[in-house]
């Protein structure tokens, strides 16, 4: 990311914190009203995860196509990004539901399908660390990371929704849509796009960052 | 979220510390990538 596109996103991630407080309105209908702020957050780092997850199979999908071991470092990467972000929402997720449900851990379908992502990509890490061959490891990883393109909607759009769930109706609804004020839906919207730039800026350095580890492991000849 | 009440008067500190936090973890980016990029360029350069 260019030093100025870097900027704008702080920018742009300042405006989203400060519009979060002072320009959404409180939502009502919440035991803490003022929680409710969370979402511009919480949700945000949930989307961004099942974007690094998609992204992952992409590049595994790439990968396969051309044995560019560009593209199987990339899906690792964006696996690694996916589950920290999948992590921060479930942590950021159990704080809310401890002011609003009483509990940090409901056995909700959403956190529980969002606890299923994360080790299922987990299981990913795992499987990269127990083959020792390069090539080897690439292909078997890039094909699982193609199960994800099955696993990851599943467990993040459908079963959430096909099942009652304790979360805000407006974000996790039957009929699939955001049902919420314009105000609200503008930070949401505005966060979700600022956590897509970031996630995308620390992919391309971890990337590089990976590279370079790679390059200083291998004996110069 | 359907309805929405008044702002309730957001604790300044609470923004404060998010804004704090979020430039902490952007200069700390920014370091990384000019640090990566110097790296890429003088390869022999000790991390």
């Amino acid at each position: 990311m260019k030093t100025f596109s870097a900027w704008l996103l702080w920018l742009w991630m300042c405006l989203v914190i400060v519009g979060a407080f002072f320009y959404a309105p409180i939502a009502v209908g919440f035991r803490s009203p003022g929680s409710s702020r969370i979402l511009f957050f919480h949700v945000p780092m949930a989307w961004t995860s099942f974007l690094a997850f998609i992204a992952a199979a992409v590049w595994s999908v790439k990968y396969l196509l051309r044995r560019n071991p560009r593209d199987d470092r990339a899906a690792d990467v964006a696996i690694q990004l996916g589950l920290l972000f999948g992590v921060l929402a479930t942590v950021t997720g159990a704080l809310w539901a401890n002011i609003e449900w009483g509990q940090y851990w409901n056995w909700d379908p959403r956190q529980t399908s969002l606890l299923a992502s994360i080790l299922f990509y987990a299981a990913y890490l795992g499987l990269r660390q127990s083959v020792e061959e390069p090539e080897k490891r690439a292909r078997l990883a890039a094909a699982y990371a193609l199960l994800g393109l099955v696993v990851t909607p599943f467990l993040f759009w459908v079963v959430p929704r096909i099942t009652t769930s304790l979360h805000p109706d407006p974000v996790v609804n039957q009929s699939g849509k955001v049902d919420m004020d314009a105000p609200n839906l503008q930070v949401l919207l505005a966060s979700g796009l600022g956590f897509a730039a970031l996630f995308f800026w620390i992919h391309n350095l971890q990337c590089r960052l990976q590279a370079l580890s790679e390059r200083r492991a291998t004996p110069k000849e | 979220m359907g309805g929405v009440e008044k702002i309730i008067d957001p604790n300044p500190w609470i923004v404060a510390i998010n804004l704090i936090i979020w430039s902490g973890i952007f200069l700390y980016l920014l370091r990384l990538g000019s640090k990566l990029r110097r790296l890429e360029k003088y390869p022999e350069e000790k991390s």
